[in-house]
C-alpha cells in the first residue's frame, strides 16, 4: 500500500485498547512505526474508559471488542460522544456487536497490524 | 384292741368315718393308702377316735398326725384353710402351709413335748362363702397320743373370736367419740333413743331451746314441718346402716325464727354391741348458708348479666327437653321472632329451621337429655326470609346424684364463619383450576414418593387412572432404567428438604419416554422445639418436561467439543506451516515448543469441568514437557489452588519460558543443581495474592547466557503485569536463577478441599 495512505496518521494521538500484551505491543509499535503518538495500550474496559473521557486530545482509536471479558460498549459511547473515530479489532464476528456501532469499521482477528493502519487511516482521512 | 374288731372294721372302714357332713364325705373319699398314714382301717384307735370326735364338734378342729403332721380336720375348720381345702386334706402341715412353717414348727415342736399352747386373739384371715375377710381367733394346740401312749399328733382348736373383739372395737370408738363431743363442743349437744323416737337431753347453747327432760315431741319443736321429711330420711339411712348421722337442716331457733343447723350424731353402743343411744351435735351454721344463698343469688345475677349481655343465645329446658325454662334476649335478633312466643311453645323454633336441617335439630335434644354434650350446625330461616346459620351446643344439667335435672344450650350465629368456609371452598376451586391449568404434572405425596394425588394432566400424559397413579402406582410410567434413581432421591428428600430428581416418563400419546424434572418441596407445620423447622404433613411437587431442554444441552456440549477439537487443529496446523515455512532452526524449535505448550492449554481447558485448571497439573507439564517433571532434583509444592480459563495460557507460557531455559542451561540440565517451584496464599487472610517461586540452586551460570532480553524475559517482566496485574521479580544470581511471580486474587481461585 501507498505510503500517501498512511501519511493520515502522522502526528495523530490514537487510543489502542487491547487486553493480550504482545498483540497490543504490535499495534502500538505499528502505529508508532506510522509517527502516531499511541494513548495507552490500555488492558481493561475502565482504563479504557478513563483514558477515553480525560484524554484532552483524541483523533482515532483502535480497540479490541473485549478485555479481559469485558465487553467494550462504555468506551464506545464515550468516544461517539467526542465524535472520535474508532476501528475494531476484533475475534467476534458482526453479530455482536450492538447495532448502534453496526457501521464501525472491524478489523476480524487474526489480522496484519498494516491492516489496521490502512483502515484507521481511511477513517481520519474520512472525518477530516 | 383286740383281733376281732380289726376284722370287722375292714368292712367297716368303706363307710367310716358316717356323717353326712362334707369333710367325712371327703375323708371316705380319699386314698389314704397313698398318704404316710396308710389305708383308714390300719389306722391307730386314738386317731380313729379323734376324727370321730372333730367330726363331730362344734368348734373349728383340726387333728395333726404322725411325724409328718398329716392334717384332718371338721367341716368348722375349713373356712381357715381357705383355698388349701380341699388339698389340704391328707397333706401333711409342713407342705400344706411353707409360708407359716417358720413361725408353726417351734409351736409343733413344744406340743410334741408335751406342752398345751394357746394363742388368744390371733388374726387369721379366712374364706367364708368364697369371700376372703379378717377373722381373729383363739388357737389351742394340745398333745394327742398314740395307742402306744407316747405322742403321735396335736389336736388344733380354734374358738373365733372376731364378733367379740369387733364389739369391742366400736365400744372403745364411741365411748373415744362420746368424750370428744363433750370435751370439746361448744355446739349444741343431744341424746336421744336408739330409734330417734325419744330426744333424752338437749343443750341448745342459746341456738336453739333446751330439752332438759325427754320429749317424743322434739321433731315438732325444732324442725319445720316442710323439712321433717327430710331428716326422717337422713335418720332412718343412719339407724339402718349403724352409721353416723349428718345433715344440714333448718332448726326453728330460741327467738322463733328459722336458722340452719349441721347435725351429726353417733351410736352409743352397750358391751354386746347393742345400741343404747346416740349421741350428737349441731352446730349453727345460719350466717354461712346464708352467705351461700346470697353466693349463689350472686352467681345467678351474674349468669344473668352474661346471659343478657351476650350476642350468643343461651337457654335452659326442662328436664324431658320439652319445655324451656330460660332464654336470653339475644335469641329475639338471632332467630327473628319474640321470646314470649318460644318460651310458650318450643315447637315454633321447630318451624323456624330449614327445612333440610330439621331431622338434626330433632336429634339433638334427645341426646341431650340422655346425657350427651351435643353439637349441631343449622340454618334458621327467619319471618323476614333471611338466612343464618347456627352452632348450636347443648348439654345436661344434672344434680348431685347425676339425673339430669335440666337441658341447657349455646346458641352462636356462624354465619360468617360459614361463608369464609365456603369462601375458602372457592380459594380451593380456584388453586384447583391454576393447578390443572399449568403444563407441568402437579401431584401431592406423603414421604418416600407415596403419592396421594395426581393433576389430570398427570394422567393425561401418563395414561394413568388417578387411582393406578397415586401410591407408588406412577412408578409404571418412569422409565424402568430410571426408578432406583428417583426412589434413592425420594430416600435422601426429608433429610435435604427438598426432592430433584430427572427421569423419562413415558408419554401415553406416543409410547415415548421423555425427560422429565421431578421437584417437590414439603409442606410443614407450625414448629415445634423438637422439629424446629416444623413437621413435613405432605410434598407438593411438578413434573416438567425436559426433553427439548436435554436435547439443547446436548446440542450446546457437542458444540462445545467441537470448537475445543477444532482449535487444537488450528494449532497443528499453524506449527505445520511453521515447519514448511522456515527451514529448521533454533529458532523454529523455540516457536514449536511454545505452540505445544499453546496445546497443552487448550486440552486442559477442553477436559476441565469448570473452566479452570489447577496450577499444580500446569507446573508438572511444563517441567514434563522439558523432560524432568519427577526427577528427585526437583521440589513442587503448593496449596491446591486452579487458575481461571482466561488466565491459563499466559501462565502456562511464563512456566514454559522458565523450565526451557532451566533445560538449556540450569537446574535440570545440570547435574547436583536443584530447582524448587513453591507457591503459596499470602496477604490478608491468605487469600488475597498467590505467590509463586522459581528457585534454581547449585547452578554453573554459564557464560552470556541465559538471555536476559528476549520473549521469555519480556513475557515475565511485561506480559504478565499487563494481562494478570501480575507482579513479577527475576534475579540471576551466582547460582541460579530466581523467579517470584505474585498473582493478585482475581486471577487465581482456591479449591473448596483447600481450606
Amino acid at each position: 500500500m501507498s505510503g500517501t495512505g498512511l501519511a493520515a496518521l502522522r502526528g495523530r494521538r490514537i487510543l489502542v485498547a487491547e487486553d493480550e500484551y504482545f498483540i497490543a505491543d504490535e499495534i502500538a509499535g505499528a502505529l508508532e512505526g506510522a509517527g502516531v503518538e499511541v494513548v495507552g495500550p490500555a488492558a481493561t474496559v475502565g482504563e479504557a474508559t478513563h483514558l477515553a473521557m480525560v484524554e484532552r486530545r483524541l483523533d482515532g482509536a483502535v480497540l479490541d471488542v473485549n478485555l479481559r471479558r469485558e465487553m467494550i460498549w462504555p468506551v464506545l459511547d464515550a468516544l461517539a460522544s467526542r465524535g472520535v473515530p474508532v476501528v475494531l479489532a476484533t475475534g467476534y464476528d458482526a453479530g455482536v456487536v450492538p447495532a448502534a456501532y453496526a457501521h464501525l469499521p472491524r478489523c476480524e482477528k487474526p489480522v496484519p497490524a498494516g491492516d489496521i493502519l490502512r483502515v484507521l487511516a481511511k477513517q481520519l482521512t474520512a472525518a477530516g | 384292741m383286740v383281733e376281732p374288731e380289726r376284722h370287722d372294721r375292714a368292712d367297716a372302714a368303706i363307710r367310716w368315718p358316717d356323717g353326712a357332713g362334707e369333710i367325712a364325705g371327703l375323708i371316705r373319699a380319699r386314698n389314704w393308702a397313698a398318704t404316710p398314714l396308710g389305708p383308714a382301717e390300719g389306722w391307730p384307735e386314738r386317731l380313729l377316735g379323734t376324727v370321730d370326735l372333730i367330726l363331730g364338734g362344734g368348734f373349728p378342729m383340726a387333728v395333726l398326725w404322725g411325724p409328718e403332721l398329716i392334717q384332718i380336720y371338721n367341716d368348722g375348720y375349713r373356712g381357715l384353710m381357705g383355698t388349701k381345702h380341699p388339698a389340704g386334706l391328707g397333706e401333711a402341715a409342713r407342705e400344706c402351709w411353707p409360708e407359716a412353717w417358720e413361725s408353726n414348727a417351734p409351736i409343733y415342736r413344744r406340743v410334741w413335748a408335751g406342752e398345751t399352747l394357746t394363742f388368744p386373739d390371733k388374726l387369721w384371715p379366712v374364706t367364708r362363702n368364697g369371700v376372703p375377710e379378717d377373722a381373729w381367733f383363739t388357737l389351742s394346740y394340745s398333745p394327742l397320743k398314740g395307742d402306744q401312749g407316747a405322742i403321735a399328733g396335736i389336736l388344733v382348736t380354734a374358738i373365733e373370736t372376731t364378733e367379740h373383739r369387733r364389739a369391742e372395737a366400736t365400744l372403745r370408738e364411741s365411748e373415744a367419740g362420746f368424750r370428744g363431743f363433750v370435751m370439746a363442743s361448744s355446739d349444741v349437744v343431744f341424746r336421744v333413743s336408739p330409734d330417734w323416737s325419744e330426744m333424752r337431753a338437749l343443750d341448745g347453747r342459746g341456738f336453739i331451746a333446751d330439752t332438759p327432760d325427754p320429749t317424743r315431741d322434739w321433731m315438732k319443736a325444732y324442725i319445720p314441718p316442710d323439712d321433717q321429711a327430710v331428716v326422717h330420711a337422713a335418720i332412718e339411712a343412719a339407724i339402718r346402716s349403724m352409721a353416723p348421722f349428718e345433715l344440714e337442716h333448718r332448726v326453728r331457733r330460741v327467738d322463733g325464727s328459722l336458722g340452719w343447723a349441721l347435725s351429726r350424731a353417733v351410736p352409743i353402743l352397750d358391751v354386746e354391741g347393742k345400741v343404747t343411744e346416740w349421741l350428737g351435735t349441731a352446730k349453727d351454721i345460719t350466717a354461712r348458708r346464708w352467705e351461700d344463698e346470697a353466693a349463689l343469688r350472686a352467681s345467678e345475677a351474674r349468669f344473668r348479666g352474661f346471659a343478657e349481655a351476650s350476642t350468643d343465645v343461651l337457654w335452659i329446658a326442662d328436664g324431658r327437653g320439652e319445655r324451656l325454662d330460660y332464654l336470653s334476649p339475644a335469641f329475639e335478633q338471632v332467630y327473628g321472632i319474640p321470646r314470649e312466643v318460644a318460651l310458650a311453645d318450643l315447637s315454633v323454633v321447630l318451624d323456624l329451621v330449614h327445612p333440610e336441617d330439621r331431622a338434626t335439630f330433632r336429634s339433638a335434644m334427645p341426646r341431650a337429655v340422655a346425657g350427651e354434650t351435643v353439637i349441631v350446625h343449622y340454618r334458621v330461616v327467619r319471618p323476614d326470609g333471611s338466612v343464618v346459620h347456627l352452632r348450636d351446643t347443648g348439654f345436661p344439667i344434672r344434680d348431685e346424684a347425676g339425673t339430669v335435672m335440666q337441658v341447657a344450650g349455646v346458641v352462636q350465629d356462624i354465619s360468617d364463619i360459614a361463608l369464609a368456609g365456603m369462601a375458602l371452598e372457592a380459594e380451593k376451586d380456584r388453586f384447583r383450576t391454576l393447578v390443572e391449568g399449568m403444563p407441568q404434572l402437579v401431584w401431592r405425596s406423603s414421604d418416600e414418593g407415596y403419592w396421594t394425588w395426581a393433576s389430570p394432566q398427570w394422567c393425561d400424559y401418563t395414561g394413568q387412572s388417578l387411582e393406578a397413579g397415586i401410591a407408588w402406582g406412577w412408578m409404571t410410567a418412569i422409565h424402568p432404567d430410571d426408578r432406583v434413581r428417583t426412589m434413592v432421591a425420594w430416600h435422601a428428600a426429608r433429610s435435604q428438604g427438598h426432592l430433584d430428581v430427572e427421569h423419562r416418563v413415558r408419554r401415553a400419546a406416543d409410547g415415548a419416554w421423555r425427560w422429565h424434572q421431578t421437584r417437590s418441596l414439603p409442606v410443614r407445620n407450625g414448629p415445634t422445639p423438637k422439629e424446629p423447622q416444623g413437621r413435613i404433613i405432605e410434598w407438593l411437587g411438578t413434573t416438567t418436561d425436559i426433553q427439548e431442554l436435554k436435547g439443547l444441552q446436548a446440542q450446546q456440549d457437542t458444540l462445545v467439543a467441537e470448537l475445543h477439537h477444532r482449535s487444537r487443529n488450528l494449532l497443528a496446523i499453524v506449527r505445520n506451516l511453521a515447519r514448511r515455512s522456515l527451514p529448521a532452526s533454533p529458532e523454529r524449535s523455540e516457536y514449536d515448543s511454545r505452540l505445544s505448550t499453546l496445546g497443552r492449554v487448550q486440552g486442559f481447558l477442553s477436559r476441565a469441568q469448570a473452566w479452570s485448571v489447577p496450577l499444580r497439573d500446569l507446573v508438572n507439564a511444563e517441567l514434563q514437557a522439558v523432560g524432568d517433571g519427577t526427577s528427585e532434583r526437583v521440589t513442587i509444592e503448593g496449596p491446591d489452588v486452579t487458575l481461571p480459563g482466561d488466565k491459563v495460557q499466559t501462565v502456562a507460557l511464563a512456566l514454559h519460558e522458565l523450565a526451557t531455559n532451566a533445560a538449556k542451561y540450569g537446574a535440570i540440565v545440570q547435574e547436583g543443581a536443584r530447582l524448587s517451584v513453591r507457591w503459596r496464599l499470602a496477604g490478608e487472610s491468605g487469600a488475597k495474592r498467590l505467590v509463586l517461586e522459581w528457585n534454581e540452586s547449585g547452578v554453573a551460570m554459564p557464560e552470556g547466557g541465559p538471555e536476559r532480553r528476549g520473549y521469555g524475559s519480556e513475557l515475565i517482566e511485561r506480559a504478565l503485569p499487563y494481562q494478570l496485574g501480575a507482579e513479577t521479580w527475576r534475579a540471576f544470581n551466582a547460582d541460579g536463577i530466581r523467579c517470584t511471580i505474585t498473582l493478585p486474587a482475581e486471577a487465581f481461585g482456591l479449591r473448596e478441599t483447600a481450606e
